[in-house]
């Protein structure tokens, strides 16, 4: 097998993540108790904490189930309410959907036609909370996110980071909030994910229950992350993400987006928008995205996702919101005969179809 | 023959697969009615077929293999299950000749 979804998940794991989850098991419940066992587990969780702060963000780490679950917090969670929000062009429904449905008015905020924010745009006066995507998971589009903190800074507004296909390849960039799941470029487990938030942001939790303190008070402690953890800790998974965090060295991601995109094209193909990231979409005339998936899977067995991606808005923009397109996507081990497998099978496939 | 998936895909349409008792042969392909295009990429490592059969589906698989799909339009995707069943008893059927 080709794996080229590494933009949904990463395979394989990381070993260092699968042993650290498959440790965790057997392990007692953080934060429960004042015994051995449960310190041990604890101690686990503190030190994931401190591995996943080091990859950037700027702020408190609070554990969640996903970068799904880390949104919905952060955006539906906002206080106080937000009066206007603006969206990104590329966002995934994981944001833009919470987005929505807060009910507050929302401002499309300019763009470039590959999606890139136009920071000399204007924006309107009242918008206080930016949602935007790091790193589109459909063309692999970076936004300049400092530049985009520093002018949300001007307006008064908050930015929150949807950084689901950054977290462990690049740096996590500094925010008010900003999201992201274990499994996808940290190769860790799928269940777990984080949420890093500036100390002074105030969020209305989405989950109230045990944190294991204060059992006696009538709402959760407003101290960070005990706020936004109630609940048994999936200590596998916060296992799992904090090895993956340790261990996740800088890798040469420029150039893997560079061999992606020099793949497609060698096959007569022209990637979807620009972007940097190793995750380039594409048509093929004639050939709807989800047969072309279906005939690289089984005549080639190179793995790849056909539709919108979870990310209809994104497919809009750049053009392909019909049907979507067919996206490929490289990980930190992908070897270049396997892109040259693929540009084999794309021009195998355009040599007849056309 | 065995159902092996039913879901819904983009666009409203249907997707059925179903694994025929045997693997499908070229000349299967010629007793598919309605067929506008059909394209056999034999070139492939395992050649891959696709019939289009407008107003009802788009069908694909591989030679000598016995899983297909069927691709069922948005407008008569209440009978997805029974028009996949139809066309893929008709692709298992013995061949007369």
């Amino acid at each position: 097998m080709i794996y080229l979804d590494h933009a949904a998940t990463s395979l394989p794991r990381r070993p260092e993540a699968i042993a650290a989850a498959t440790a965790a098991m057997e392990m007692a419940s953080p934060g429960r108790g004042r015994h051995g066992p449960q310190e041990a587990a604890r101690a686990l969780v503190e030190e994931a904490r401190a591995s996943v702060a080091a990859l950037g963000g700027g702020g408190v780490v609070c554990f969640t189930p996903g970068a799904t679950h880390a949104l919905n917090q952060a955006i539906l969670g906002w206080r106080p309410r937000p009066r206007r929000v603006g969206l990104g062009p590329l966002l995934h429904n994981a944001a833009l959907r919470p987005a929505r449905a807060l009910g507050a008015p929302t401002f499309d905020l300019p763009a470039d036609p590959d999606g890139r924010i136009a920071l000399d745009a204007e924006w309107p006066p009242d918008l206080d909370l930016l949602v935007v995507t790091h790193g589109s998971n459909v063309s692999g589009l970076l936004q300049p996110v400092e530049a985009l903190l520093e002018r949300a800074a001007r307006l008064g507004a908050a930015l929150i980071v949807d950084a689901a296909q950054t977290a462990g390849t690049v740096p996590l960039p500094e925010a008010h909030a900003v999201a992201f799941s274990a499994h996808k470029g940290l190769a860790a487990i799928p269940g777990a994910g984080a949420l890093v938030l500036r100390p002074e942001v105030q969020l209305e939790p989405l989950v109230r229950g045990g944190v294991g303190f204060d059992s006696a008070a009538d709402d959760v402690p407003d101290a960070l992350p005990a706020r936004l953890e109630s609940g048994t800790a999936n200590l596998p998974g916060i296992a799992a993400l904090g090895a993956a965090a340790r261990v996740a060295e800088p890798w040469d991601w420029e150039a893997a987006g560079r061999a992606l995109r020099e793949a497609v094209r060698r096959a007569d193909l022209s990637p979807i928008g620009a972007g940097a990231l190793p995750v380039v979409s594409f048509a093929v005339e004639g050939w709807p995205p989800l047969v072309l998936e279906e005939l690289l899977d089984r005549s080639f067995g190179i793995v790849t996702r056909a539709g919108l991606h979870c990310a209809p808005r994104a497919h809009a923009y750049l053009g392909s919101g019909h049907e979507g397109a067919l996206r490929v996507s490289a990980g930190r081990g992908t070897p270049d005969s396997d892109l040259a497998e693929l540009t084999r099978a794309l021009r195998a496939l355009r040599r007849k179809a056309t | 023959m065995k159902v092996l998936v039913q879901r819904d895909c983009l666009g409203g349409e249907r997707i059925v697969e179903i694994e025929l008792p045997r693997p499908v042969r070229l000349e299967d392909l010629d007793r598919i009615e309605g067929v506008e295009t059909r394209t056999v990429l034999a070139h492939l490592p395992r050649p891959f077929f696709r019939l289009d059969v407008p107003g009802r589906f788009l069908l694909t698989g591989i030679v000598s293999d016995p899983r297909v799909r069927f691709t069922v339009r948005m407008a008569v995707r209440d009978r997805a299950l029974e028009l996949a069943l139809e066309a893929a008893e008709r692709l298992a059927a013995r061949s007369t000749s």
